[in-house]
């Protein structure tokens, strides 16, 4: 069931509620009706007992002596009472007016006791009996009675109209008070979960109050029911990791901009003055020169933002084919051969015995790309950088190294991160604005391996890369 | 008028020199932050143009260095952090003026010149000497309604001139505001530069408006 909280606590406190004002309007009422019916009974045996005394022996004969005549509740008359005397035998002494000539139930008890029953009248109507056998006083000059006639049983019975009403009554009272009592139950019920629930109120309140410009705000714990500590400690690391992450993006689009704003800058700037008065043709060639080599960069730059996008979006296509580990490391070398000799890198390369391959060779391509340029750029002038490829469990360890190293390990955690530099105030704009490592690490996960990064002894960066020998598109 | 340049994107710190140089201006270029605090603590330049995201050191500590000295240079930020806080940031550590890149050169031009304006404390744009004119924006000169035709640099030595027009200028204030580092000059450069400024601005008839104060330097006005 979904829907409101509080509709759903109210509903089962209000059925709770149902049950117990009922249960205990049923137990009330028969309580108080068996406590009727008890003083009902002891009525009738009192009256029972009163008739009795009035009953003797005279003449040899048992008598009912009525002073003042019949009681009037014994007359024939609505609602009426009745009593009937019996022999032992089963004979009718005397019986109350109201019966006329009709019989009560005869009922002879087993002992002493009165014995209280259920009956139906005579006429009809359902009655409470009670009967008690007793043998009469007698006049200390009359002869003893004939043991035939002794004890008699005398049984008073009465309409039960006055208990039925009572306990219609009782119903009525019982149902009315019980059903205020529950409606006055429910609706304190429901304003006290209302009140319980204000803190979830506030709360959403000031979630509600959150936007992609204020995720610095944490919910405040203070004066939260324990109850939702945990639900706001969540909330507030959930802001954490969103704001973490707005800031990376925010940070990701000013990075982007800047890497596309300061040459697009430049490319602009550099056309304008070349254009502001004529020139020499070889002015020109040289201002050609330099603006294609930055439009280059440029497309470099989208290029890369491109497949690692893709690459993080799952939606980078691997073509697997069979080729020369080794031819592959010649050609993606060949570009930066200059540089290095430039620079007076002392290079050393093995790896040309490894063999075949079955791998995404374009893919794999970038990443040697990315690594031996970071390795030509960052070694020392007059450094070593190596190239070292093995083939320990039919998988592919691939190591380049160069001396120059200035990165603290700290720094080195960052590598993988998009657009992060060594050099906190950066290096040059164009090249190497920090893409070229997350890129590499996106794309060596596509192909079913791994880069990390290590600093050796004195200096010395390394990168490693490993993996599988075939490749899986997974 | 010179100004330093300090930016690490090759492309851009070249063409925006060439264009200063072209528009009349010495300018000295620096590639990273390190460089262009050398620079900037040992000579006197009247607009330092100073990129924010430098290699070695960045644009906004090197400002920080600089007003710490007290230096009294121009600065206009040129950088493609557009936002806000680093607007605030860069005008409360003692920026003159900010421009976000990409930017229109024309634009540099004019800000370039509304910050050696503000330096020699000249509000508006077109300097009057006795019959003579100088209009800063446009950079033209006119003597007695007659246009007069200058290269970049002679221009720029009169606009120095004449935003100090009735003070001594010596050679030396000439030399740090009109020559960068690269300039390849003679030590009579400065007596060329005046003899053909005098030859387009005098005429005869009319009084000499550019006095040689001998062992001091020059002064523009008229001689009481």
């Amino acid at each position: 069931m979904t829907g409101s909280l509080r509709r759903r606590i109210l509903a089962g406190t209000a059925a709770a509620l149902v049950v117990v004002f009922a249960a205990l309007a049923v137990v009330l009422y028969v309580s108080v009706r068996a406590w009727l019916l008890g003083e009902m009974d002891r009525g009738l045996v009192a009256q029972a007992r009163a008739l009795a005394a009035l009953t003797e022996v005279h003449h040899g004969r048992v008598i009912m002596d009525f002073d003042s005549g019949q009681p009037p509740e014994f007359l024939a008359v609505e609602h009426a009472q009745f009593f009937e005397l019996w022999t032992s035998g089963g004979n009718v002494l005397a019986r109350s007016p109201s019966l006329g000539d009709r019989d009560l139930s005869h009922q002879v008890p087993p002992g002493e006791a009165p014995a209280v029953r259920f009956v139906t009248l005579p006429n009809g109507r359902a009655g409470r009996q009670v009967a008690i056998t007793f043998s009469p006083g007698h006049d200390a000059n009359e002869a003893p009675t004939d043991a035939a006639i002794l004890p008699v049983t005398l049984q008073v019975a009465r309409d039960m109209h006055d208990l039925t009403r009572a306990a219609a009554s009782l119903r009525r009272i019982f149902g009315i008070a019980c059903g205020a009592a529950l409606l006055i139950c429910v609706g304190l019920s429901g304003w006290l979960i209302r009140r319980a629930l204000r803190p979830l109120d506030a709360i959403a309140g000031r979630i509600s109050q959150v936007g992609t410009r204020r995720l610095a705000d944490r919910l405040d714990a203070n004066n939260v029911p324990t109850e939702l500590l945990p639900i706001v400690g969540r909330l507030n690391e959930l802001l954490s990791r969103l704001e973490a992450a707005f800031n990376r993006e925010r940070a990701f689009s000013a990075d982007v901009a800047h890497e596309l704003r300061t040459p697009l800058a430049g490319l602009e700037t550099a056309l304008e003055v070349c254009l502001s008065r004529p020139r020499e043709s070889g002015d020109y060639q040289k201002l050609a020169t330099q603006c294609l080599r930055t439009v280059r960069d440029m497309h470099a730059l989208v290029d890369n933002l491109l497949v690692l996008a893709r690459a993080e979006a799952g939606a980078l296509a691997v073509r697997l084919t069979q080729f020369d580990l080794a031819a592959l490391l010649d050609e993606c070398w060949e570009p930066f051969g200059a540089r290095a000799a430039s620079r007076r890198l002392l290079v050393s390369r093995n790896g040309h015995g490894v063999g075949p391959i079955t791998t995404d060779r374009e893919k794999l391509r970038l990443v040697l790309c990315n690594l031996f340029d970071n390795a030509v750029t960052y070694a020392d002038p007059g450094g070593r950088m190596s190239i070292d490829v093995r083939r320990p469990n039919g998988r592919i360890e691939l190591h380049v190294s160069n001396t120059g190293n200035r990165l603290t390990c700290q720094q080195m955690s960052h590598a993988f991160e998009r657009f992060w530099r060594g050099d906190p105030a950066r290096a040059e704009t164009g090249a190497h604005c920090g893409l070229g490592l997350p890129l590499c690490k996106e794309l060596m996960t596509l192909l079913g391996g791994d880069i990390s990064l290590e600093s050796t002894e004195a200096g010395t960066f390394l990168a490693k890369v490993t993996m599988p020998m075939q490749a899986a598109i997974t | 008028m010179r100004i330093l340049l300090v930016e690490d994107f090759e492309l851009l710190r070249d063409s925006i020199a060439q264009g200063l140089r072209e528009a009349g201006y010495a300018v000295d270029a620096a590639s990273d932050g390190e460089e262009g605090l050398w620079y900037a603590e040992s000579n006197p330049y009247d607009v330092l143009i100073l990129d924010l995201m430098l290699p070695k050191l960045d644009g906004l500590s090197l400002l920080g260095r600089l007003r710490e000295k007290n230096t009294q240079t121009h600065v206009l930020i040129l950088t493609a952090r557009d936002a806000t806080e680093d607007r605030v940031r860069g005008l409360d550590l003692g920026a003159d003026d900010y421009l976000v890149k990409p930017f229109v050169f024309a634009e540099l031009l004019a800000r370039v010149r509304a910050l050696v304006r503000r330096k020699y404390q000249v509000k508006a744009p077109v300097i009057r000497v006795a019959d003579l004119e100088v209009d800063t924006s446009a950079r033209r000169v006119r003597r007695a309604g007659r246009a007069v035709e200058l290269s970049a640099r002679e221009y720029a030595f009169l606009e120095l001139l004449a935003s100090r027009a009735g003070q001594v200028v010596t050679r030396a204030d000439i030399w740090n505001h009109l020559y960068d580092f690269n300039s390849a000059t003679e030590s009579n450069v400065v007596e060329v530069f005046i003899a053909h400024l005098r030859k387009k601005i005098e005429e005869p008839g009319r009084p000499r408006l550019i006095h040689t104060r001998r062992g001091h330097g020059y002064v523009l006005g008229e001689v009481q």
